[in-house]
């Protein structure tokens, strides 16, 4: 019983400081749900990195092999094997960089702005939740 | 049991992440909460105020005036002939705010006769600015290669926020318009922000004196990350307002000036460098059959060179600062002609400022910092006896707990002589208030504050308490226009206090208010001189429509009179990419006005009171791509 409360309260205190970062707060809420799964490993470059490791439900890796996804927030020449995976973006100029690139985040005419792309959801089995659509790239 | 623990727990985190599916609640956020100010301000940087992105959208600011009319501690003012000069005395000088400095970004705006540049950017338009930092009572000597009481830190927009295009447009109810268009892209390793801007400003004129003004404005930045340069150009031409003027009868008053701005820093690990050229030409035309001159024709040509050198060092629980900071200003007269008789010039011909600066942040406790600052400079003036050293230092201690702040700082600045103010020209008759070339005081300026805040995240108050002493006061030493500035005999103390109340009722409403009271003793033909500012500004939403209201107040006990600035605005977001925008200005036009005497007839004279802020409606359209 004990045992149980304490998981709970552990619980809830993760839920509730999971991030104090609004960006980090952003990931946290749209890769579980595209991935249907909360302790996602992921990849990234620096940029990405000191993000993502943050959070205390995403473990970032060093080996793109074993990873769920990739996060790229500047230009570099992914190995063959990181291009496989899906990739979601952080700036404009890198939307079109990669094939896999399901989503991005960046700042635009002055605002935040997130889309997603179907062509690279449909191609990577990812499904996008409702309340996610209005943010598709048409 | 187990199962009712366990549907609790599901129950509680889903209502946890079910908070967080919200994407436009978690941008929204981002937007407002991520501004880059909070990664600018100055920790320790003195007294501060930052007026953020979301502000200055909000508030339909467009212009630097617009800011700095309602900014602590002194407020917005402009001379007599229609440059921006918070400190205007009332004289025919053209420029006395020199210790009010401007940079943009980290590089500073000034100009070699006047010191400050914000004689020429104290209206300038602002839409290329990110947000703005204002810091007082003698801040950090890591931003000030002269002299410097009041800081303004203009933050450009860069790529990292605006990347894309972005057109506005705009007339005003005084038949003036205004256009600008901004770009701003990432390349490969670097990002650039262009700006471009035209503005023709038609302004209220009484009895002929007349402040219109075309601008023409470009800024551009480059930045690799470590390497950024910075390109402002400025082209004025302006009706050069009362001039020499005592009554309304001018055939001509214009002032053209063109302002150039070239500049590279660069940090790296502990080091950062600086380097940065100003120019500026004025040419100034003056007509009149009754004025302190009758013709005035003047050109005159000046350069700035600065280099600044700044290294960083954390040893245990000390954060040193030290630099080197040189700065060359040449000017050239090259025409000055008053009543038809060529001026001769002076000789002087430069004036160099060579400074040292070391200061120290040091954490006694996780909360509470000691301060300490100190720096040199040298004045050198070319055919001038004026020659100075100037010591300047600041002691401030800082204590934070998780609501409260207490800032104490002492400090004390010193000022030369303006290179404009050096010399005379060598003439019979001394008409326009120059200084003789003679062995002036060096300026001391002691102040002692006490700043308290108190922060529960939705609600701030602020008080500030200080003192400041002026020993050697720079005053006119007569109440006429012609009056010269001399060094005052007796030490003058102005006492205030200042009041902030800042309240975020939630993400989209805020409302600020700001009480100020001011007593300076022993000011000329003045027993005791008493201010009363009051600044009440709420900003809103509602769907897609944007409202501000601003109420500024002011009355001393000289004029004894009512001044009140009203202003409200209003924007509409169409789309997420275009909007529109309406705005009033000084509605009722009553906001605080300077007094002009206007001399008509033999000896007959009357008051005329004119506003820097003049009443103006502005409607408008813009479009981001």
């Amino acid at each position: 019983m004990i045992k149980k409360i304490t998981l709970f309260f552990f619980l809830l205190h993760n839920c509730l400081f999971a991030s104090q970062d609004y960006e980090l707060q952003l990931y946290e809420t749209i890769f579980p749900a595209i991935f249907e799964k909360s302790n996602l490993k992921i990849y990234s470059d620096k940029k990405g990195v000191n993000t993502l490791r943050k959070s205390k439900i995403f473990e970032t890796i060093k080996v793109c092999q074993d990873a769920d996804l990739v996060v790229l927030g500047s230009l570099t020449n992914l190995e063959n094997s990181c291009q496989q995976k899906p990739i979601f973006v952080t700036e404009f100029k890198l939307i079109d960089s990669y094939d896999n690139v399901f989503g991005a985040f960046y700042w635009r005419k002055g605002r935040p702005q997130i889309r997603f792309f179907n062509k690279a959801l449909e191609s990577l089995h990812l499904k996008l939740p409702q309340n996610f659509q209005k943010y598709i790239d048409r | 049991m187990n199962w009712k623990i366990a549907t609790l727990q599901v129950i509680f985190a889903s209502a946890m992440f079910a908070e967080h599916l919200d994407l436009d609640m978690l941008l929204n956020n981002i937007h407002k909460k991520t501004d880059l100010s909070e990664k600018t301000k100055l920790a320790n940087g003195g007294i501060s105020f930052v007026y953020t992105r979301d502000d200055i959208q909000r508030m339909q600011a467009r212009f630097l005036k617009d800011i700095l009319k309602s900014t602590y501690p002194y407020g917005y003012n402009e001379n007599k002939f229609g440059l921006s000069d918070p400190l205007y005395m009332g004289t025919l000088h053209p420029f006395v705010s020199s210790t009010i400095r401007v940079f943009i970004d980290n590089q500073e705006i000034t100009t070699s006769l006047y010191g400050s540049g914000i004689i020429v950017i104290g209206d300038i338009d602002i839409d290329f600015v990110d947000h703005i930092e204002v810091y007082t009572q003698n801040p950090s000597y890591e931003f000030s290669t002269e002299p410097t009481f009041v800081l303004i830190k203009l933050y450009s927009k860069s790529s990292i926020k605006d990347e894309g295009s972005r057109i506005s447009v705009s007339k005003t109810s005084n038949s003036g318009h205004f256009e600008n268009f901004q770009n701003a892209k990432s390349l490969e390793k670097w990002s650039y922000f262009t700006y471009l801007s035209n503005r023709n400003l038609d302004s209220d004129s009484i009895n002929n004196f007349s402040k219109d003004k075309k601008v023409q404005h470009i800024f551009a930045t480059a930045t690799d990350g470590f390497n950024n340069f910075m390109l402002q150009t400025i082209r004025q031409q302006r009706d050069a307002f009362v001039n020499y003027s005592l009554n309304s009868n001018q055939v001509q008053s214009t002032l053209d000036m063109d302002f150039v701005h070239l500049g590279w820093d660069r940090k790296t690990d502990n080091f950062s460098y600086n380097i940065t050229y100003d120019y500026m030409l004025t040419d100034s035309d003056f007509i009149n059959t009754l004025g302190i001159a009758n013709s005035v024709d003047s050109l005159t040509q000046s350069e700035v060179y600065t280099a600044e050198m700044k290294y960083q060092y954390n040893l245990n629980n000390n954060r040193f600062l030290t630099g080197l900071k040189y700065r060359y200003k040449k000017f050239d007269y090259k025409n000055l002609v008053i009543n038809s008789s060529a001026i001769k010039k002076s000789g002087h011909t430069y004036q160099t400022v060579a400074s040292g600066f070391l200061e120290n942040q040091y954490s006694v406790k996780n909360s509470t910092i000691l301060t300490t600052g100190l720096q040199y400079s040298n004045i050198y003036n070319d055919h001038s006896i004026t020659k100075d050293d100037l010591l300047m230092y600041r002691l401030g201690l800082t204590h934070t707990t998780s609501h409260w702040t207490f800032k104490t700082v002492a400090s004390q600045t010193q000022t030369s002589l303006d290179p404009y103010l050096v010399n005379s020209y060598q003439t019979s008759t001394n008409p326009y208030g120059y200084i003789v070339d003679g062995d002036k005081e060096i300026q001391n300026m002691r102040s002692l504050l006490q700043n308290i805040i108190f922060d529960n995240g939705k609600s701030q108050y602020e008080m500030i308490i200080s003192k400041l002493n002026i020993k050697n006061y720079l005053l006119p030493n007569n109440t006429t226009p012609t009056a010269v500035l001399d060094n005052y005999d007796n030490e003058v103390n102005t006492y205030g206090v200042n009041f902030k109340y800042t309240q975020e009722y939630n993400d989209v409403d805020k409302l600020f208010v700001s009480i100020d009271y001011s007593q300076t003793h022993d000011y000329p033909n003045i027993k005791k001189l008493k201010k009363y500012n009051l600044v009440i500004r709420s900003t809103n939403s509602y769907k897609n429509i944007d409202f501000f209201n601003e109420f500024l107040y002011y009355k001393d006990n000289i004029e004894n009179k009512n001044f009140y600035d009203y202003g409200l605005g209003a924007k509409y977001y169409m789309n997420g990419d275009l909007s529109l925008f309406v705005k009033g200005e000084n509605i009722f036009d009553k906001a605080k006005a300077n007094n002009y005497e206007n001399y008509y007839g033999s000896f007959s004279t009357e008051n005329i009171n004119l506003s820097p802020i003049q009443k103006e409606f502005t409607i408008g359209l813009e479009y981001l791509f």
